[in-house]
């Protein structure tokens, strides 16, 4: 009884399989938009690109770089930083989206 | 002048000792090093003065910035979290954290990545929302790996029609596994669209999140298993059962498939003759998805 069951789940498993490797692939070749919809819908909550300022595109930056204003000589930099509080330097290249 | 002559290496370290110290509550460098040292004396080793500054003050523009940028990129990565504890919460746990785990790559990106085992070793830290700013953080992170992790190829037909039971598959890097005390995905996604309306509504956002922990609305304590993954470069939350998590983690684990799929079902409650359709539903889905591919394409195919 347990084999037979057993037995059940692989062949479920294997033609689950089977089915959603055929979709994703009809998708990407036949439909590209709509498959795209239908694989979002099954994907749940999104969160999306958006209008904040691009992340890390501070990284590497600083208000001081370039401008002198963070050679020591003059202390002009301290306790500024045009990152700060933007936390634009987490990562790398790369927009990091937000929640919708 | 006290400059000492010294290797490249030890004056890097000695730069990045001095650096990654922790500044003092007035947010200046401290007056003594670890060691025991006056810091005075550690900075006019190998920094000279100049006609307006000391050594000490030279070295304590950089100390300041190393800590202005990483807490910055920490509560960009952890916004969700920040607003559970409150501004101040979160500036002295993100100071005990960075001390504790200094940025040690070359990316900002990984600064994180010990946040949520080192909160759980660091209850204090938390107060009374320990578990759910334990879940939001858990959250927030698999958000930046889902974010950036690696995609490789899903399984093929091909592939898929030399699978048995001994089969061992591997997910998509970017799937990432959440076990959660609480429906808190739901709140981070919350706070997180919050913060998005605050931020375009003002222009431009500016550091001025509320000292105090945000009210909340009351989630009650309740098992809840999630996956954050990726599709078309954008990141998603998934709900899922709790079978369906276990034999997710089995694969990850490297599980032969069978006993992978059997693992989920252990502690279920679910009669067992649905379980032939949800597993077909599962596998649909995951293969839809593309989280499903193999770990050593030599193994997976059989000659």
């Amino acid at each position: 009884m347990k084999n037979h069951l057993n037995a059940m789940l692989l062949t479920a498993a294997l033609s689950g399989l089977i089915g959603g490797t055929s979709v994703a692939a009809q998708a990407a070749t036949h439909n590209a938009a709509a498959g795209n919809s239908v694989k979002a819908a099954k994907a749940g909550l999104r969160y999306v690109g958006a209008d904040k300022p691009a992340k890390h595109s501070c990284k590497g930056k600083n208000d001081c770089k370039g401008q002198g204003g963070c050679k020591s000589s003059d202390n002009g930099c301290k306790g500024k930083n045009s990152c700060k509080g933007k936390g634009g330097c987490a990562t790398d290249g790369s927009k990091m989206p937000d929640a919708i | 002048m006290n400059l000492q002559p010294m290797s490249l290496a030890d004056l890097q370290r000695e730069m990045a000792a001095a650096v990654m110290m922790p500044l003092t509550a007035d947010e200046d460098m401290r007056a003594q090093a670890p060691d025991g040292r006056a810091m005075s004396e550690v900075a006019a080793s190998f920094i000279a003065p100049n006609s307006r500054l000391t050594a000490f003050e030279r070295l304590e523009i950089y100390n300041r910035q190393y800590w202005y940028r990483v807490m910055g990129a920490l509560a960009e990565d952890f916004p969700a979290l920040r607003t559970v504890l409150g501004r101040s919460r979160f500036e002295a746990l993100s100071i005990a954290y960075l001390t504790a785990h200094p940025s040690r790559s070359f990316s900002l990106r990984n600064l994180g990545s010990e946040l949520s085992a080192w909160l759980a070793d660091n209850p204090h830290f938390t107060g009374r929302r320990h578990l759910l700013a334990l879940d939001v953080a858990r959250i927030e992170w698999a958000f930046v790996e889902a974010f950036d992790s690696a995609e490789r190829t899903p399984l093929t037909l091909d592939q898929i029609a030399t699978l048995d039971a001994d089969s061992r598959l591997a997910l998509q890097p970017h799937v990432q596994l959440i076990c959660l005390n609480y429906p808190a995905d739901d709140l981070v996604l919350a706070l997180h669209d919050g913060e998005k309306r605050q931020a375009s509504e003002a222009g431009v956002k500016h550091d001025d999140s509320p000292e105090a922990p945000a009210r909340l609305p009351k989630l009650r304590r309740r098992p809840t298993w999630v996956a954050a993954h990726r599709v078309d470069l954008a990141v998603y939350y998934r709900r899922l059962q709790p079978e369906e998590f276990v034999t997710l983690t089995s694969i990850r684990e490297g599980q032969p498939l069978a006993e992978a799929i059997q693992s989920g079902f252990a502690d279920s409650r679910i009669p067992a003759a649905r379980w032939p359709q949800l597993v077909r539903e599962w596998f649909a889905t995951w293969a839809e998805l593309g989280w499903i591919c193999a770990p050593d394409l030599d193994a997976l195919i059989k000659t």
